[in-house]
């Protein structure tokens, strides 16, 4: 992927993030604490940790085409990064205040890292199953046109 | 469709002459495969020129700045850059797979995801290749998906 393209797919994710976290925290406060206002230094914070989390995208750029065992390397890196990410905004907004709660934030982080990640493979896996239905049919007529 | 073989003199040149009622999709797909079999390129290995069926190509890498075509039994360097090889060759089963190779879609053996996000090619050698996510829309198309 080209440079500029990763970057546009870098704004994407942070809007698409950003807009996802005000959704959910409207409508949870919708349900829950319907006459909390929402502060504009929060408003910030989420906006800032949005666009960190989208440009930590980064680590998983590169301009060569990597091997399998670097570009795992790179997921793992990802990841940490993203739990530090999110347990320093858990904490900013006093979320966790304790080491069992920042313990439980962060299992509950690296499950849905391994949840989003496996759902992913699964979707890749079959994409890759029609590909190869279709790739037989085009090497049986290939070897009949022989 | 009757299939006909003419031999013919030496002194003159060999053809193939399709007769058909419609030029349709199944005689452009004939075609292809025909010109695609022929199709030939010039490798080089230690200055000495080879002709290389594209037939015979499994994929070409670009490496430091160079071009090189994998076969089954030698890897041959070529003058073009990739994307010149990208055009070439882009009607005659080949594709992108990443930045710094194009896979000959006939000697893929099977598909498969990796854990890394991307997507690896086996080829008919037993060789993988990364075929990067931005270019399987490219291998779908060309499958007709």
């Amino acid at each position: 992927m080209k440079l500029a393209e990763f970057i546009q797919k870098i704004l994407k994710d942070f809007l698409l993030i950003f807009a996802s976290i005000i959704i959910i925290l409207t409508v949870l406060r919708q349900i829950y604490y319907p006459n909390a206002a929402f502060d504009l230094k929060s408003i910030y914070i989420i906006m800032a940790f949005s666009l960190v989390s989208a440009l930590i995208g980064f680590i998983l750029y590169s301009p060569n085409t990597l091997s399998e065992n670097k570009m795992r390397l790179r997921w793992i890196i990802h990841f940490f990064a993203l739990e530090t990410l999110l347990i320093t905004l858990g904490l900013i907004f006093g979320l966790i205040t304790n080491v069992g709660e920042t313990a439980i934030l962060a299992v509950q982080i690296a499950a849905i890292y391994a949840l989003v990640r496996f759902l992913s493979w699964k979707n890749d896996k079959k994409e890759a199953q029609k590909i190869n239905e279709k790739l037989k049919n085009f090497r049986q007529t290939t070897q009949e046109g022989k | 469709m009757r299939i006909s073989i003419e031999e013919i003199g030496i002194e003159l040149e060999e053809e193939i002459l399709i007769r058909c009622h419609e030029v349709n999709d199944e005689v452009y797909e004939i075609v292809n495969k025909l010109e695609t079999s022929n199709l030939i390129l010039l490798g080089y290995i230690n200055d000495r020129v080879h002709r290389i069926k594209l037939s015979d190509i499994y994929y070409f890498e670009a490496v430091d700045g160079k071009v090189f075509s994998y076969c089954k039994d030698a890897v041959y360097e070529v003058k073009q850059k990739l994307y010149e090889l990208e055009q070439l060759f882009k009607e005659k089963n080949c594709f992108r797979a990443s930045k710094s190779t194009i896979l000959n879609l006939a000697k893929i053996s099977s598909i498969y995801p990796s854990i890394s996000g991307r997507f690896e090619a086996v080829l008919d050698n037993g060789e993988r290749a990364v075929v990067s996510r931005q270019y399987v829309p490219v291998l779908k198309k060309m499958l007709g998906l």
